[in-house]
């Protein structure tokens, strides 16, 4: 083959692959591939590496992590029970081993409803401090549970609306039903969705969804708002704030095991310990506003406090405080202070 | 092939490795035949539990790679001719595309960095045409509004940045070719 007659069939197969090649040219190429092997080969290459430079889908739209729970499944590698422990195993061992609570495994009890009559009873899944835990509802949806948490659902789902109570944080994954939404309740809001992808975080002082993809509807004190991907909502006294354009991953990560904090305030950073690790935080009011920039790897709770002293001149302290109602349980303050 | 030898003793490690490692090039690779994204899962998934079935049993001559591509590469091919999919290529016979052998083709990771170095060597203006009829999907008519340029000029720009990176990927893929045809591990 020539250098001219390459040229040619060059910008022949790249007019082709970027589909601006007229029925003619297509036809030309068609004759060119068919008459020889060496051809056929060439345009296999060259189309090989062009679905590499076009994929028709982006790599970060494939949930790895979702695909690989149900692929364990079908397996029997794992069942329910266990896909849950080896999750806990792999990323919280470490902070359990020195956490003050040992590690509990999620434990599924169930709740009599007497009031309406059903001998159904509503599945409730908790997470201890330190634990993690994911889950498939038996609609489909899949669900990532952070520490500290409860979700209470009906195991048959066969009303018309798919509802979940949750206290805590979750990521949900919802299986697409436009004709049976799904319902998230938490004490300051309900969040309505059909099949989307988002992260409900509501502690006891805190409530905040972000939404990584699809519409949701969002509920707080009866006034109903949308959000689109990219956005988050937080509640404070009642009043709802959007912000958009957000880093959805830095709200969403927990579920890998990693925590982001990015120039956030010290009394911001403790307040999200709190909810994942069984301690309270006394901060010196000066040190309260002071910024850190970290990221977590589900180091323990001693090593975090580390990282506080050695980015800043300030000192920690640890004291254990015995529960009022069981002496055995200790809970640790640690008390913030300028060194 | 200690993967796969560790596979064959029932290696639940082994197994998790391989899934993490391949799944999504491999899903990548299936929406190069069947433009339904939930179904390109749906294959990739399907060839994992059939790994995992049929572990005991499991014959791999070539290198794991391969198999997993050739596996894929049939499964999709099923899913064309018993469901009647649409295929990405009507105008051509998706045979021609499916008739390259498994190890030749390329995984998206395997040149994601290659063409990231590549295209770290355009002029700004150019690669910044090119990203954005690649990345953000805007039409040439757009792009042209948006940067006050002619059309005919994003179209030179995209067509000669997507020469330069064939031409150069071209090369780039008969090493790693080689690479992985010699090592016959992951």
């Amino acid at each position: 083959m020539d250098n001219n007659m390459n040229n040619t069939i060059d910008s022949l197969i790249s007019r082709y692959l970027m589909g601006n090649a007229s029925s003619h040219e297509i036809e030309e190429l068609r004759r060119w591939i068919e008459s020889d092997e060496q051809n056929r080969k060439y345009f296999q290459r060259q189309q090989d590496i062009w679905a590499v430079l076009n994929p028709t889908l982006d790599i970060n739209d494939i949930d790895t992590v979702s695909a690989e729970l149900k692929v364990l499944r079908k397996t029997g590698i794992v069942s329910l029970r266990f896909a849950i422990f080896k999750k806990l195993l792999g990323y919280w061992s470490r902070i359990a081993a020195v956490a003050i609570l040992p590690l509990l495994a999620v434990v599924g009890y169930l709740i009599y409803r007497p009031s309406e009559g059903r001998d159904i009873a509503d599945v409730t899944i908790t997470t201890s401090f330190g634990c993690l835990s994911s889950t498939v509802l038996p609609d489909g949806t899949i669900v990532w549970l952070n520490a500290n948490s409860s979700l209470q659902y009906d195991p048959m789902m066969d009303d018309n609306v798919r509802n979940v109570i949750l206290h805590g944080e979750a990521y949900f994954d919802v299986k697409a039903d436009a004709k049976h939404p799904f319902n998230v309740k938490t004490p300051y809001m309900t969040v309505t969705a059909t099949g989307t992808e988002f992260n409900v975080n509501a502690y006891d002082s805190s409530a905040s969804i972000t939404l990584v993809d699809g519409k949701v509807s969002v509920e707080v004190e009866s006034k109903s708002m949308t959000l689109n991907p990219g956005e988050h909502l937080a509640v404070a006294d009642g009043r709802p704030t959007i912000s958009n354009h957000i880093n959805t991953e830095k709200y969403c990560c927990w579920r890998n095991g990693t925590l982001i904090f990015e120039d956030e305030p010290l009394f911001n950073i403790c307040n999200r310990l709190q909810q994942i690790y069984d301690v309270e935080f006394d901060i010196a009011p000066e040190l309260k506003e002071r910024t850190f920039r970290m990221i977590l790897n589900g180091e323990n709770i001693s090593e975090v406090v580390r990282f506080f002293e050695l980015a800043a001149p300030v000192t920690c302290e640890f004291e254990n405080l015995k529960s009022p109602n069981d002496t055995t349980k200790f809970k640790s303050r640690i008390r913030i202070m300028p060194s | 092939m200690l993967l796969v030898a560790a596979l064959k003793i029932d290696s639940h490690e082994a197994f998790v490795k391989i899934f993490r490692h391949y799944y999504s090039d491999l899903v990548i690779f299936a929406s190069r035949f069947i433009p339904d994204n939930e179904t390109c899962e749906d294959i990739v998934q399907e060839a994992f539990v059939k790994i995992w079935t049929n572990r005991k049993v499991l014959e791999i001559r070539t290198s794991l790679r391969t198999y997993l591509i050739s596996l894929v590469q049939h499964l999709a091919l099923d899913e064309i001719k018993h469901r009647k999919v649409k295929t990405l290529y009507q105008d051509m016979n998706h045979e021609i595309i499916m008739s390259l052998p498994a190890d030749e083709h390329v995984m998206y990771s395997e040149l994601s960095d290659a063409i990231d170095n590549l295209l770290s060597q355009l002029q700004p203006d150019v690669l910044e045409t090119y990203r954005l009829s690649r990345t953000h999907n805007l039409k040439y008519t757009e792009i042209a509004e948006k940067l006050n340029i002619s059309v005919r000029t994003v179209e030179s720009r995209v067509s000669k940045t997507v020469k330069f990176l064939q031409q150069h990927l071209k090369d780039y893929k008969i090493i790693i070719y080689w690479i992985l045809t010699f090592q016959h591990l992951l």
